[in-house]
């Protein structure tokens, strides 16, 4: 039996969970093992090795000379590498536990060491999953893996001691299509995450869209194509990578249509990452699903039944309905100038592509007021007269005016498969948040899943078939006041339930969840005066300063503008803190 | 009362701490039975056995404080507040705090003696400067008249003492030892490579040089494409130093070198501090009068187009002409003279002069050797020289410049100027009013200072008589 085979068997047994993620582990290319000098192998994980390519067993035995152990105290290290500096001590027997931030990391390691000892007691604990670790404990350190993933170490370091911790705050990654109608959700998203207080950055992919669009041109040959293709998507499959290694982020959300395939998934999850997908379609339309999401650690999905079913079948854990939502910096009540009300204004609009049940649903209000915006409608068909703009794309900055300025604002859901509206439609498209959050009034096709988000009537018009549609059109078009009060509270329920910010938190929650130790819990950002009460005892002459500051003094350089504008003479501690400021200004500016 | 024990508060750079030797020297010799104490940027201590003797060097780890200061406040706090008990601790009389920086405010206020130079006032949380250093601080509102060079600005705040006759450096070797500083600070003072690789080129041509290249690991680079832009026969006259060398094995290659050619660079003021013989090539924000090489017989070569000096801070020149107005043929020229080899060239290059400097008893003087006559800002700079050696007690006086041929406008607006002391007179043309803002700066800041501290003689008196001594030079002129 091999190494590989020894550790895995003995992992098995004492946790299988573990041990089928690291079987399943992707090694990422970068991530290089080649022999030392003395035989024996070292890793290399980009530009830094985690081990003397020199002699990495006497590496390891000399770090564990080197740690000043007491008695009988717990010990967990953080980082594995290959287990160099594990080994010497687990073989003295002493009681630790090790921490590796990567799966692949570990996979490997498995397959270069007898880590049995280690194994069969599980004690090895792979990314963010710290449950079962002693505390408090003493916490060592292999130097190169600390250096790989220094977010994590502080998590451990924090948890170990028994920091005070609430959820967050997290370093989300938001990442977007090149292009389509998730490009914006992915903007809201990142914006969401970042008005609950998270680091979330957006790693928009749409400035590659002409790229994408150039390589279809760029030969007839099919075959080329498709590598051209997969070659591309393998590019920006890098990008993405590289920025992951960069941020090292808590989790990855990765919305719908994002250039990612499921090998990519599978590289993001053994980068220790937790990999969230937003799945913004209709699972019977698009069936890409059934690749990715056995691939992401929760996958959202704007459909409940029969999709939840259909992904369980698939293999898929954890699934969970995320709807869609507006967001209010975007979609808000404008003021237009009377040029603007004339040009996007009508009784009757509609925003969106021309799909085929739209195309002929619609022929029903020629008759009235009636503007259609948006692409891929027929400009020769019945609709011409109503088409606007030459069915150029709508921005969303447009949109909004156009939701405003319009007496009413259709919404009809798209379907592939039937004429008109679609009886057994479930899931809501953005635009009912978008008018809703606009504040503009909306009249909507029956859908199953509305009355839970928006009473009908109260907080916006519904319709089940045409002439119900232009019964309302008629009774609402002649009674301001009532469209008017429907649209506001429409507004008010939207803006009170349905902002990306409050759909982001229901996706750390449900996320947390699942996994309920992957999401660190971080203490709350304290500021840098508590930190400063905190760090000096009660009768240091520091706290007399700090409580003659103002109140809502929270900061190093407020407390220094009171000094400023004070007469006596500076004391001693307070000259001492101005010192304190002017060093961390210094190293703001580069120069002291 | 003689202080027994002096502390000099010096924490800026590598370039500021060496120009502050002069300072030191002359305190020792001031104050011979003092102890002398010098608190400075730990990551320069290396050169305490180059300069001037000091009984007590004092450290400040500037970075490891400062990295602190965010996260661990309290950590950080305690390193400031012990390294603080520990000066008190040594019983100084008297601090001179150099500079203007708060840090260093709040450090001399902390120690609670008397403080010359930089001067806390308002409790700690004000500069009070010495009328001597608002003076200069008043010339650098208008730095093309200043010529006070800024170690006699630090060496002034001493007492006066007898300045001992300094020896020029040593004539040059044959085959002569040169290095040379490729990079400087900013690239506004920095001559371009391409010109230093010719001037090396020409140096090893005519001299037969050998040549050391020095630097920070940083600049190695520009090093090797040097190298790499010579012909093959020539590289092995070329030692590639970049990067290599601590900060006391370069001041030990200094001393050995025959000549060093440098911009303004914390490495020129090294080596013209080891005696060492220096071409400065001085450009942009950069002014030989007040930080070229200090000591007898130094060179510069000074690009000098109407907009010199600028400022360093702001966005990068627009048309940097400054740059290549030096060529490497007159560079190279300079240098065989400062070797003593070779004829000193009398082609005139526009805008460029070839200065050497003498000593006086109020400090270095830079005689101008090559270049374009003496115009209307070397007059009012003189003017000014001549004054402040009156704020400082007129006890010293700068030799009088070599006469001048003055164009007709210059000789006009010399007029206007020492009119315009006379009778007060604020609007004026726009070259004499640019003359008289170093002088309004001062009074400016002089006014301003008695808020916290009355001055004794009154502002008033001292400004009749900057003024007075300021017409009178300009008169002589006229």
């Amino acid at each position: 039996m091999t190494v590989w085979e020894e550790n895995l068997g003995a992992l098995e047994k004492s946790n299988p969970a573990l041990a089928r993620k690291i079987f399943q582990a992707q090694v990422p290319t970068d991530y290089r093992l080649a022999p030392s000098r003395r035989g024996r192998p070292y890793l290399q994980v980009g530009r830094r090795r985690l081990h003397s390519p020199y002699d990495p067993v006497k590496e390891g035995e000399d770090w564990y000379k080197a740690q000043v152990l007491g008695e009988d105290e717990p010990l967990v290290i953080f980082g594995l590498g290959l287990g160099y500096h594990v080994l010497p001590l687990l073989k003295e027997g002493q009681q630790a536990w090790v921490v590796e931030p990567s799966l692949a990391v570990a996979r490997l390691a498995l397959e270069t060491n007898d880590l049995t000892i280690l194994l069969v007691e599980n004690r090895l604990r792979v990314g963010q999953d710290f449950s079962g670790l002693p505390r408090p404990a003493r916490l060592l350190e292999h130097g190169p893996s600390r250096r790989l993933a220094p977010e994590l170490y502080r998590r451990l370091a924090d948890f170990l001691a028994g920091v005070k911790e609430t959820l967050g705050p997290l370093k989300i990654l938001v990442v977007s299509p090149l292009y389509g109608g998730s490009l914006p959700i992915a903007r809201y998203a990142a914006r969401g995450f970042k008005n609950s207080g998270h680091d979330a950055e957006l790693l928009d992919f749409s400035p590659f869209y002409g790229g994408h669009q150039a390589l279809a041109g760029m030969t007839k040959d099919q075959g080329r194509l498709n590598r051209f293709t997969r070659d591309w998507l393998k590019f920006l499959g890098e990008i993405l990578l590289s920025k992951v290694r960069e941020m090292r982020p808590d989790l990855v959300l990765c919305l719908a249509q994002a250039p990612v395939t499921p090998e990519l998934l599978g590289a993001l999850k053994s980068e220790g990452v937790l990999a969230a997908y937003w799945f913004v379609e209709d699972f019977q339309v698009f069936p890409y699903w059934r690749d990715l999401a056995p691939q992401v650690d929760v996958f959202f999905t704007l459909q409940e039944e029969p999709f939840l079913e259909e992904l369980r079948k698939a293999g898929v854990k954890n699934a969970a309905f995320l709807p869609l939502a507006a967001d209010p910096e975007v979609y808000r009540p404008l003021s237009l100038s009377p040029e603007e009300k004339r040009r996007y204004g009508a009784a009757l609009a509609f925003v969106g592509a021309g799909y085929r049940n739209r195309q002929e649903f619609f022929q029903g209000f020629l008759d009235l007021d009636f503007k259609i915006w948006g692409s891929d409608w027929n400009l020769k068909g019945p609709l011409a007269a109503a088409i606007q703009n030459g069915g150029e794309r709508v921005s969303a900055d447009q949109a909004v005016k156009i939701f405003n300025a319009s007496l009413i604002n259709l919404n009809l859901h798209s379907s592939p498969f039937y004429a008109g509206i679609n009886p057994e439609g479930d899931y809501l498209n953005p635009r009912v948040f978008d008018i809703a959050a606009a504040g503009g009034f909306q009249l909507v096709d029956r859908r199953a899943q509305l009355p839970r988000f928006f009473e009908p009537e109260e907080e916006l018009g519904v319709f089940s078939s045409l002439s119900e549609a232009r019964d309302k059109i008629g009774y609402f078009l002649t009674h301001g006041d009532e469209r008017r009060r429907v649209a506001a509270q429409g507004r008010e329920r939207c803006l009170r339930e349905h902002t990306y910010t409050q759909r982001m938190e229901e996706a750390l929650t449900v996320i947390a969840g699942f996994f309920p130790d992957a999401l660190p819990r971080r203490p709350p950002r304290e500021d840098a005066l508590s930190r400063l009460r905190r760090q000096f005892p009660p009768d240091h002459p520091v706290q007399a300063v700090l409580a003659r500051a103002p109140e809502g003094t929270t900061e190093l350089s407020d407390l220094v503008e009171h000094l400023k504008a004070g007469e006596a003479p500076l004391t001693e501690p307070e000259a001492l803190l101005w010192l304190l400021h002017e060093f961390g200004q210094g190293l703001e500016r580069g120069r002291f | 009362m003689t202080p027994r024990h002096v502390l000099v508060i010096q924490l800026a750079r590598l370039g500021d701490l060496v120009q502050t030797w002069p300072l030191l020297r002359q305190l020792r010799r001031a104050y011979p039975g003092a102890q002398l104490s010098l608190l400075s940027d730990e990551k320069l201590h290396d050169l305490a056995g180059f300069g001037p003797e000091i009984d007590g060097l004092s450290g400040l780890d500037l970075e490891k404080a400062a990295q602190l200061a965010p996260g661990r406040a309290g950590e950080a706090y305690n390193i400031l507040s012990r390294a603080v008990e520990n000066l008190k601790s040594r019983k100084f009389d008297i601090v001179y705090n150099l500079n203007f920086s708060r840090l260093s405010l709040l450090i001399a206020y902390l120690l609670g003696v008397p403080v010359v130079g930089c001067r806390p006032a308002a409790g700690g949380r004000e500069v009070w400067r010495e009328p001597w250093l608002a003076y200069v601080y008043g010339l650098v509102h208008a730095r093309v008249f200043n010529r006070i060079h800024l170690s006699d600005m630090f060496r002034h705040l001493a007492p006066p003492a007898t300045v001992p006759e300094t020896t020029p450096p040593p004539a040059a070797s044959r085959e002569p030892l040169i290095a040379m500083q490729t990079a400087t600070r900013h690239p506004k003072r920095t001559w371009p490579l391409t010109f230093y690789a010719e001037l090396a080129g020409r140096l090893i041509e005519t001299l037969g040089a050998r040549i050391w290249l020095t630097g920070t690991a940083e600049e190695r680079g520009l090093g090797e494409s040097l190298i790499r832009s010579l012909p093959p026969s020539w590289r092995e006259r070329v030692t590639n130093l970049q990067g290599i060398t601590t900060l006391s094995e370069l001041t030990e290659r200094l001393k050995q070198a025959d000549l060093l050619i440098s911009g303004d660079t914390g490495t020129l003021h090294l080596a013209a501090a080891m005696g060492t013989k220096v071409v400065g090539i001085f450009l942009g924000p950069a002014s030989c009068f007040e930080t070229g090489p200090y000591g007898p017989e130094q060179w510069v070569v000074q690009a000098e187009p109407p907009c010199h000096p600028c400022a360093e801070a702001g966005p990068g020149c627009p048309e940097p002409v400054c740059r290549t107005m030096i060529p490497p043929k007159l560079a190279a020229e300079v240098a065989s003279a400062a070797c003593g080899q070779g004829e000193f060239p009398d082609e005139k290059y526009p805008g460029v002069r070839v200065y050497r400097t003498a000593m006086e008893s109020f400090g270095v003087r830079y005689e101008v050797r090559a270049g374009r006559h003496l115009v209307w800002a070397d007059l009012v700079g003189q003017a000014y020289r001549v004054a402040g050696a009156q704020v400082l007690g007129g006890g010293l006086q700068p030799l009088p410049l070599q006469a001048a041929s003055l164009s007709l406008a210059d000789r006009r607006n010399l007029q206007r100027l020492a009119g315009a002391l006379r009778n007060g007179a604020v609007a004026v043309a726009p070259a004499v009013r640019q003359a008289l803002v170093p002088l309004w700066a001062f009074e400016k800041t002089l006014a301003s200072q008695t808020a916290w501290k009355e001055m004794e003689p009154p502002v008033q008196v001292v400004m009749q008589k900057v003024k007075k001594v300021l017409r009178e030079e300009l008169e002589k002129f006229v």
